[in-house]
């Protein structure tokens, strides 16, 4: 229970690598929001934390990059 | 207790055996491709069990890639090309596209008509060799893993040895294995043969499993196209298909369009409907509570609702996926001052999430006075606060 409490205080900030594995791909946020067809600002907002990607979203980008989900967004927790 | 010591210590030498056994073949993966001027392959992949995306199936894609590391102090450096010519298999057809310098729509693939996926010929499916050698490699990136050796094994009749990466999450103290990769490397040439990932979180399961084959190093023809032989996969068909160029947007609400109507139950009350709203102003913010940047959010709203008049303005939050009590709770932690509607958990007719084009928190939109949207913005940007009071300005003019 104490447990389940501290885990809800926490505020879980989702952390993602999708900068590095564009330049990896060498691709731009408008390539790859067109590619999965959304607007450039939700990838730039997805690369700056400030935007949780639904699931299918996120399948979607992983996909893009050919890696796991969890190699991509890490979840952090922020004290 | 001699006997004990004995074996324990063993043990651990045959432990430190094997971890610098690891090292020395990733070590020798890294010297080969750094030493490389250019490396080319094939490679395709295969994706299995994702998740509750009903959209995902498993498919392979083939194309080669060329690589040329340049500083061995830096990220490698590389070119990819695709073929010109790229076979995707889709689970049950293969689809032949001509990918020479045009983004070609995938969709073609009736059977997911809810996706828009399209690849240019720089974009390759594939788990590339960087990938591996820049695991591998010392200067790896901030996230730490666990490298050991696993039982060898043989791809295409090749002995291989073969290396297990896991990944921890740094959650619980870095304890939870996040994922692992199975790295197979050809005993003779130090080159991958294949790999396999395998992941389990919120997400659900996914594994991917990449072949490598085709190598080519150091050649001269660049340009040369490696064919990949795809007659091996089951239901092999092939389409003629050309490409068209596809620019679309996943939301598609616009300025001035009626917003789809919606009920919900709210947290402090009965429920609510846009319908009910109508002659005000709302601010409609689809949130979460496992979202970070939302919570910064909630204060920024609470600040609105203080600033606005709420006879002619309504903030209303959405949240998906709740538990009435639990939601409750959250709502009066965080002194929720605006009216907080949610979707019961496991509810699978998330319609407003649908309707509203929603991929993600948090989003907000302001709809005007006849129930037409009037302004969108998706994500949180630190000026929220101003943003949303222009907007509401605008219509209260």
């Amino acid at each position: 229970m104490a447990g389940h409490e501290r885990s809800e205080r926490r505020i879980v900030i989702m952390k993602n690598t999708i900068k590095v594995e564009r330049a990896i791909k060498n691709i731009t946020q408008a390539d790859l929001a067109d590619l999965i067809g959304v607007s450039r600002q939700t990838i730039n907002t997805i690369e700056s934390n400030k935007y949780v990607p639904s699931t299918v979203l996120a399948l979607k980008i992983s996909r893009i990059f050919g890696k796991p989900v969890n190699e991509i967004f890490e979840l952090d927790a922020d004290d | 207790m001699k006997r004990i010591v004995t074996t324990l210590s063993l043990l651990l030498i045959l432990q430190l055996v094997q971890a610098q056994d690891a090292q020395t073949i990733a070590q020798k993966l890294v010297d080969k491709v750094r030493s490389c001027k250019t490396i080319s392959h094939s490679s395709s992949q295969k994706w299995g069990n994702i998740g509750d995306a009903n959209d995902f199936t498993p498919f392979s894609g083939s194309c080669l890639f060329k690589m040329v590391p340049l500083d061995s102090n830096i990220r490698a450096y590389y070119s990819l090309k695709a073929n010109d010519i790229n076979d995707i298999y889709n689970g049950k057809t293969i689809t032949r596209v001509n990918a020479a310098d045009s983004t070609i729509n995938v969709t073609d693939l009736q059977k997911y008509p809810g996706e828009r996926s399209n690849i240019t010929s720089k974009m390759l499916y594939t788990q590339s060799i960087l990938d591996i050698y820049n695991m591998l490699s010392p200067i790896k990136g901030k996230r730490d893993y666990k490298m050991r050796m696993i039982a060898d094994t043989t791809i295409n009749n090749m002995p291989c040895n073969r290396l297990r990466l896991t990944y921890t999450d740094t959650l619980i103290n870095k304890q939870r294995t996040q994922y692992y990769k199975e790295i197979s490397i050809n005993v003779q040439t130090h080159l991958p043969a294949h790999v396999k990932s395998f992941s389990q979180s919120e997400y659900g399961i996914q594994i991917i499993e990449s072949n490598l084959s085709g190598f080519k190093i150091n050649d001269t023809a660049i340009n040369q196209i490696l064919t990949t032989d795809v007659n091996e996969v089951p239901g092999y068909r092939k389409i003629e298909y050309s490409p068209t160029l596809k620019r679309e947007n996943a939301i598609d609400l616009k300025k001035g369009q009626k917003a789809p109507e919606w009920k919900l139950p709210v947290v402090q009350g009965d429920s609510l409907s846009l319908s009910q709203l109508k002659g005000k102003v709302v601010v409609l913010e689809f949130s979460g509570v496992y979202c970070g940047y939302c919570l910064v959010a909630v204060k920024e709203m609470n600040k609105l609702q203080d600033s606005v008049d709420s006879s002619k303005v309504r903030l209303v939050s959405v949240y998906s996926d709740e538990v009435k009590d639990k939601l409750k709770k959250y709502v009066e932690r965080y002194g929720m001052k605006f009216t907080v509607v949610y979707n019961e958990k496991d509810q699978k007719n998330k319609k407003i999430l649908r309707d509203y084009g929603v991929s993600g928190i948090p989003h907000f939109f302001v709809i005007d006075q006849e129930g037409n949207i009037a302004w969108h913005s998706v994500g949180f940007q630190t000026n929220i606060g101003e943003v949303l009071i222009r907007e509401i300005k605008k219509l209260l003019k």
